[in-house]
């Protein structure tokens, strides 16, 4: 039977889980003792908050790698999330020493396989993410992105480093985020009309990705396969795909049948028809 | 020009680069300066085209005028394609316009020959200063470098640049003679040892300095190269069988330290010249190659294992329908099964099915208790090819490797498959 609640806020926070995650250990609760969902506003009939359990214990040790790992896992949005980070580090402190080592271990796995999913969805914002001038401020730029996992806070930094001489916000439906140049400002979620519907740069991105695009290379399955469908929506480029793979098969075809056209004399051989070759070198032009 | 335009034409003629890595710069960003860019370390793709190809960097000629006529090259002079030429100043503005909407890692400058091999040269390597000294932009840059540059210019790029590439062009020295008469291996040789010679020496010169060391503290020299050098090999455009490929890129990574060799199995091009086979190289032995090479740099095969000296026939192919290292398990059958449990790392590196980190996960996981075949599948590895040559606390592959013709057959995709990769 659940003996405690505990209510993680924000629920990604590695702080908050770490000071219920001690409350709990110090109190030798067991993983079953804690209800965690503690969105759950049904739960909280009976049970009383983590942070009244009495400590019966020392703090125990536990690896530095344990919250390297809860970071990640707790932006997932997995119900189960907190729950299995508090199994683990139990297990830990109940002697399993080198828990984390066990890989094949099954909740070691999970806690690997969630990691991963919020490395990937991280990885994903990094790339994905378009930013949008603000029309008539200088150098200020919106971007609305709509992650899977609640990464905006893990990914920020990322954003700030690279990005520091601009002004910019990161808007998504839960959390927003705002850089000044100095320093990172998180606010309420927002929606995708908050940022700026158009950039003036984009049509020229578009002609990039159309011509740096090789048509006798065609495998959109493993287009498809890095870039999934689901990110297409904050891509201005992606617009143009159902075009380009239409025309892909044309366009070498036509290149195929126009192979058979006889080559021109090499522009630095004597010409005998137009300007000298070398005029045919602008300067700069 | 409309600038449009001119990007089209400048993207589409520098498409036949297959680089577009933006990795290995080493750790660096903007908060200090105020000014724009980073890396940290990964390079990020930050669009894929229908090619299936990594949109990671703005990869532009500044023009595809050139004076050269490679018979492989879509910009070679004798080419009816049109011409244009950015103004440096055009390239540092869209490289920073991309880059500001977060598009782009960076630049990857390269160029026809105009002129001669220094004029070219001075041009890329001002981009690159604007870039870096008028705009404090700290993204990616890679500048494709002229043989024929001087090396005081070869020395003024790697300041500014991450990374720098010479293009070897074709696997044989017969294979450039014929193709594109203008090019001379020796050069385009001596090229890449200067760079490499100047990188080796800058981080030699950049250690920081013993603590017990007497000498007065001296400057640390600006960095030069910091991702190293990498170089490009057209495939399948001369005969050059894969043997030979591979061992030209062993002699590359050995001799300069590359950073990376790319395969470009020749593509159809606009214009084509008739000195060209007709039929580019299925997609699918670029594919292979890069696979050999992995296993060259990462899991400790010889070119002689992956592609044996040739019994009977002159050319020595990699099989097109099984990877490189499924092959070379076949064909030593004597080396298999290989006991999870107790091989060293080295024998778990040459088991098909398992790549590095596998090995990893493995070797971490057996010191604390022995391994199971559910232990395996719980790593997401591919239990069908790894079965047959492993050996794990319960269970043993028995006659399965008597037979290799047959595990064969088992193992090699249906040839429905195959198609993915012939799209």
């Amino acid at each position: 039977m659940t003996l405690y609640r505990a209510r993680i806020d924000p629920p990604w926070d590695l702080d908050a889980w770490r000071t219920a995650a001690r409350a709990g250990l110090r109190a030798g609760l067991w993983p079953e003792d804690i209800d965690w969902d503690g969105d759950a506003q049904g739960s909280l009939l009976a049970a009383p908050d983590l942070a009244t359990a009495e400590a019966v214990h020392a703090a125990p040790e536990v690896p530095a790698a344990l919250f390297e790992l809860a970071g990640a896992v707790l932006c997932h949005r997995e119900p189960q999330r907190h729950a299995l980070l508090y199994r683990i580090a139990f297990r830990i402190a109940q002697g399993e020493r080198h828990l984390l080592a066990r890989v094949t271990d099954p909740d070691v796995r999970r806690a690997a396989e969630l990691a991963k999913a919020v490395g990937r969805d991280t990885h994903k914002m990094k790339a994905f993410v378009r930013f949008r001038e603000v029309p008539g401020e200088a150098e200020a730029f919106i971007a609305w992105f709509e992650p899977d996992h609640h990464i905006l806070d893990r990914v920020a930094p990322f954003f700030a480093r690279r990005f520091a001489g601009m002004r910019w916000a990161i808007l998504t439906p839960y959390r927003s985020v705002a850089w000044d140049g100095h320093g990172l400002c998180f606010g309420p979620g927002a929606q995708r009309a908050d940022a700026p519907a158009d950039d003036a740069r984009e049509e020229l991105w578009r002609t990039y990705y159309a011509n740096i695009f090789n048509p006798a290379r065609l495998n959109p399955r493993m287009m498809r396969q890095e870039m999934p469908q689901k990110y297409w929506k904050h891509l201005p480029e992606t617009q143009l795909l159902p075009g380009l793979i239409r025309d892909a098969g044309a366009r070498v075809r036509d290149m195929a049948e126009r192979e058979a056209q006889p080559p021109r004399r090499r522009a630095r051989a004597p010409a005998d028809d137009s300007a000298p070759p070398s005029a045919s070198v602008p300067e700069n032009g | 020009m409309q600038l449009s335009r001119k990007l089209a034409l400048l993207a589409d003629a520098a498409k036949y680069d297959a680089s577009c890595a933006s990795s290995g710069a080493g750790g660096r960003n903007s908060l200090k300066s105020g000014g724009i860019g980073s890396t940290e370390g990964m390079g990020i793709c930050h669009s894929y085209t229908p090619d299936g190809r990594c949109v990671s960097l703005l990869k532009i000629l500044l023009t595809n005028f050139c004076i050269y006529d490679c018979a492989y090259c879509i910009n070679r002079a004798s080419s009816n394609v049109p011409r244009a030429r950015f103004t440096p100043d055009e390239v540092v503005r869209l490289t920073l316009d991309f880059y500001k909407r977060n598009y782009i890692e960076g630049l990857f400058l390269s160029s026809g020959i105009i002129r001669n091999g220094d004029y070219t040269m001075e041009q890329l390597v001002e981009v690159a200063r604007s870039l870096r000294e008028d705009h404090r932009f700290a993204g990616y840059i890679h500048l494709k470098t002229i043989p024929e540059a001087s090396p005081e210019l070869l020395a003024l790029a790697g300041r500014y640049a991450d990374r720098l590439s010479i293009n070897i062009e074709l696997p044989t020295e017969a294979g450039l003679k014929a193709l594109a008469p203008e090019k001379r291996l020796p050069g385009i040789r001596a090229a890449m040892g200067t760079v490499h010679t100047k990188i080796e020496e800058t981080l030699e010169a950049r250690k920081p300095a013993k603590p017990t060391s007497a000498t007065p503290k001296r400057k640390r020299p600006p960095r030069y190269a910091p991702a190293g050098q990498s170089t490009q090999m057209i495939v399948g455009a001369d005969d050059a069988d894969d043997r030979s490929i591979l061992r030209t890129a062993h002699g590359l990574y050995d001799a300069y330290r590359m950073r990376r060799v790319y395969y470009s199995g020749f593509s159809p091009i606009q214009d084509a010249s008739s000195r060209l086979p007709v039929q580019a190289p299925p997609l699918l032995r670029e594919h292979r190659l890069y696979q050999a090479d992995w296993l060259l740099r990462f899991y400790g095969f010889e070119v002689d294992e992956i592609a044996p000296v040739p019994e009977q026939s002159e050319r020595t192919m990699l099989d097109l329908d099984i990877d490189p290292k499924l092959a070379w398990a076949l064909r030593h059958p004597e080396r298999f099964p290989v006991d999870l449990n107790t091989a060293p790392r080295e024998d778990l590196l040459r088991v098909p099915g398992l790549g590095t980190r596998n090995v990893d996960r493995i070797v971490l996981a057996r010191r604390h208790g022995r391994l199971r075949v559910a232990d395996l599948a719980r790593l997401r590895a591919p239990m069908q090819k790894l079965l047959p040559f492993v050996q794990l606390l319960d269970h043993h592959p028995r006659r399965r490797l008597d037979d290799p013709a047959t595990l064969r057959a088992q193992l090699a995709p249906k040839p429905r498959q195959q198609d993915l990769f012939a799209a």
